[in-house]
């Protein structure tokens, strides 16, 4: 019990610290490399839908980067040349996000109603217009479900980033492990883990929201 | 308007889908598509808009090549129509109606008031479906937004792959019934594809039946059902004959020619006995002319024995006939109208043709569904057949 209070206590006492963990936990580690994740892999999901071959191909690849335990691929980076700090920590997340969304950008947009598809395609629409203004509107739900596991494995793998110097709630939990205070432990893992359940809630929500009416009983 | 000429479709340099198909669609012409799976009749409408390109042949719109007109072009002034609706979903029914006119770039209001007018010619109230979504309409009102979707931005041509196959017996032919209505007013030019015959004799002006690729026969309604090219043809509109058979046959294909008769003259124990010999319940009663007088029946012999002598006394003769040439619909009509078990069809100069009874009606409808003649043409059963008039 006693290490819970000391928990609370150093809470209290440290706000600016616990502050920049977060701060830097949400926004340098999961914020910016998912974002990116999201530039990056919903084009790759829509061109996937284009050629099959390289949906075969891309979808293998970041399968396989998605196996590479996270440590491993963290070091990894640092051995890439990209120095120690946020730099690896960022690449790293910004990687094990790709597949999730590019994954479900593809089979949101190949699960699109082929007969809704050929009706945009006989009525007139040009690829593009098609791809705008119905296959994407329609994968919507299914993309967005991809940011939400992204978003949820990034939280968890961000508090790796500080063995390579990366900081976030990961620095609390580093320096307690290396001071054998289990109290500043807890300040890291105990915000990290509310994160994760937070925003898969609220980003649950969201799903719900935009996603019509229509599609949310198939 | 469409112009086939000599149009082939390979899938993989192997399957031919359509084997050189030569067809012309006129202008305000309502031309069905019909045939078995597999037959073709989807390949050939989707040829028309490009969504499926020829391995050979040329396919001319108004004497245009139309694989040199740019596609996108092309489908824009073609409705297109096509099953399960193909709404979006993720669109008002009043986005999905001005989709293609939206397309065409259309001022706004223009594309407004072309779906408020379109849903009223359907008699859906603007106000209540304009901002719903498909998915809360019934199968039959989705359709019918497909429909007019199709015909939103004023196309020439509209081609339509079995827009009414998924919906229910009921709906489909309000649906229809609306569609024919629709076309007497607009004349458009209509391709339509379906497997369902029924559909295809009560919507078009022309029904072109296929199988493997290639046309078997193309023909209005009416000659398709009297001059089938072959077996196949036959086959496929087999189901469909005995509803329309009932309509175009006439009475003496389904009469018998040689009633028992009884002159007037004759005695009620004797006409007792003919009918019991004969095994009738009823004689038509003819001069020596063979000129109609009338009908009596064993009730009416049995009732009368004691007190009357001859039919002449207790002929029936206030009964409906027919002449020849009528159809044998309306004979039957007024068979189960009367309360006499036949019906006497008079020929020329006033002559007993024949009769018609239910049992004629029995062998027309075996005729039809079995497609062969009833076994009367045996004596034995010829005897029972007649046996009973009743």
């Amino acid at each position: 019990m006693s290490t819970f209070i000391q928990f609370w206590e150093y809470v209290v006492s440290h706000p600016t610290q616990m502050l920049t963990a977060i701060y830097e936990h949400i926004v340098l580690l999961v914020a910016l490399p998912v974002g990116l994740a999201i530039l990056v892999a919903v084009p790759l999901g829509v061109i996937c839908t284009r050629s099959k071959k390289l949906a075969t191909a891309l979808l293998s690849i970041a399968g396989i980067m998605q196996t590479i335990p996270s440590l491993a691929l963290l070091s990894f980076m640092v051995m890439l040349g990209l120095g120690i700090g946020f730099r690896p920590a960022i690449v790293a997340i910004f990687i094990y996000a790709l597949l999730p969304i590019l994954r479900n950008t593809y089979t949101g947009i190949e699960s699109v109603d082929p007969f809704i598809k050929k009706a945009a395609k006989g009525m007139g629409m040009t690829d593009f217009q098609c791809l705008i203004q119905v296959e994407l509107p329609l994968a919507v739900p299914m993309i967005l479900a991809g940011v939400r596991t992204s978003t949820t494995i990034s939280i968890g793998t961000a508090t790796l980033a500080a063995f390579v110097g990366g900081g976030g709630l990961g620095g609390l939990i580093v320096t307690g492990l290396r001071m054998l205070r289990n109290h500043i432990v807890l300040a890291g893992a105990i915000p990290a883990a509310l994160l994760a359940l937070m925003v898969d809630y609220l980003l649950g929500r969201l799903e719900e929201t935009i996603t019509p009416e229509a599609m949310k009983s198939n | 308007m469409i112009k086939f000429q000599n149009v082939s479709k390979k899938y993989n340099q192997k399957v031919v889908a359509v084997n050189n198909i030569n067809l012309k669609i006129n202008r305000g012409e309502f031309v069905v598509l019909i045939g078995p799976s597999g037959c073709g009749k989807t390949t050939t409408l989707e040829m028309i808009n490009r969504l499926e390109k020829p391995t050979s042949g040329s396919i001319y719109i108004n004497g245009q090549d139309i694989s040199k007109v740019d596609e996108v072009a092309l489908r824009r002034n073609i409705g297109y129509v096509i099953q399960q609706t193909g709404l979006m979903p993720h669109l008002t029914i009043g986005e999905n109606i001005g989709l293609v006119p939206r397309l065409q770039k259309w001022p706004e209001n223009r594309i407004k008031d072309r779906v408020i007018e379109l849903l009223e010619m359907v008699g859906m109230e603007p106000g209540s479906y304009l901002t719903r979504y498909p998915h809360e309409l019934s199968g039959g009102q989705q359709q019918r937004i497909g429909v007019l979707r199709g015909i939103a931005a004023e196309p020439d041509i509209i081609l339509m792959d079995e827009p009414f196959g998924a919906l229910d017996p009921i709906t489909r032919e309000n649906l229809q019934d609306e569609l024919k209505k629709l076309q007497d007013q607009l004349r458009k030019t209509i391709v339509f594809v379906t497997h369902d015959m029924d559909e295809a004799l009560k919507l078009g002006d022309r029904v072109v039946l296929m199988r493997q690729g290639q046309i078997v026969q193309a023909d209005d309604p009416e000659d398709l059902l009297r001059n089938p090219a072959d077996e196949f043809v036959e086959e496929f509109i087999g189901r469909d004959r005995l509803a329309l058979q009932v309509e175009t046959l006439t009475v003496e294909e389904v009469a018998r020619t040689t009633p028992i008769t009884a002159s007037p003259e004759l005695g009620l124990l004797q006409a007792a006995r003919r009918m019991r010999q004969k095994r009738v319940d009823s004689l038509v009663v003819v001069d020596e002319e063979d000129r109609l007088i009338g009908i009596v029946t064993a009730k009416s012999v049995n009732k009368h024995k004691s007190n009357s002598k001859r039919i002449k006394d207790i002929v029936q003769v206030d009964i409906p006939t027919v002449s020849r040439g009528t159809s044998a619909k309306t004979a039957f009509e007024l068979l189960f109208l009367s309360d006499v078990g036949l019906l006497p069809i008079i020929g020329e100069s006033d002559r007993l043709y024949g009769i018609v009874t239910r049992s004629s009606l029995a062998e027309m409808l075996y005729q039809v569904v079995w497609d062969s003649d009833f076994p009367s043409s045996n004596g034995l059963s010829h005897t029972k057949m007649q046996a009973s008039y009743n």
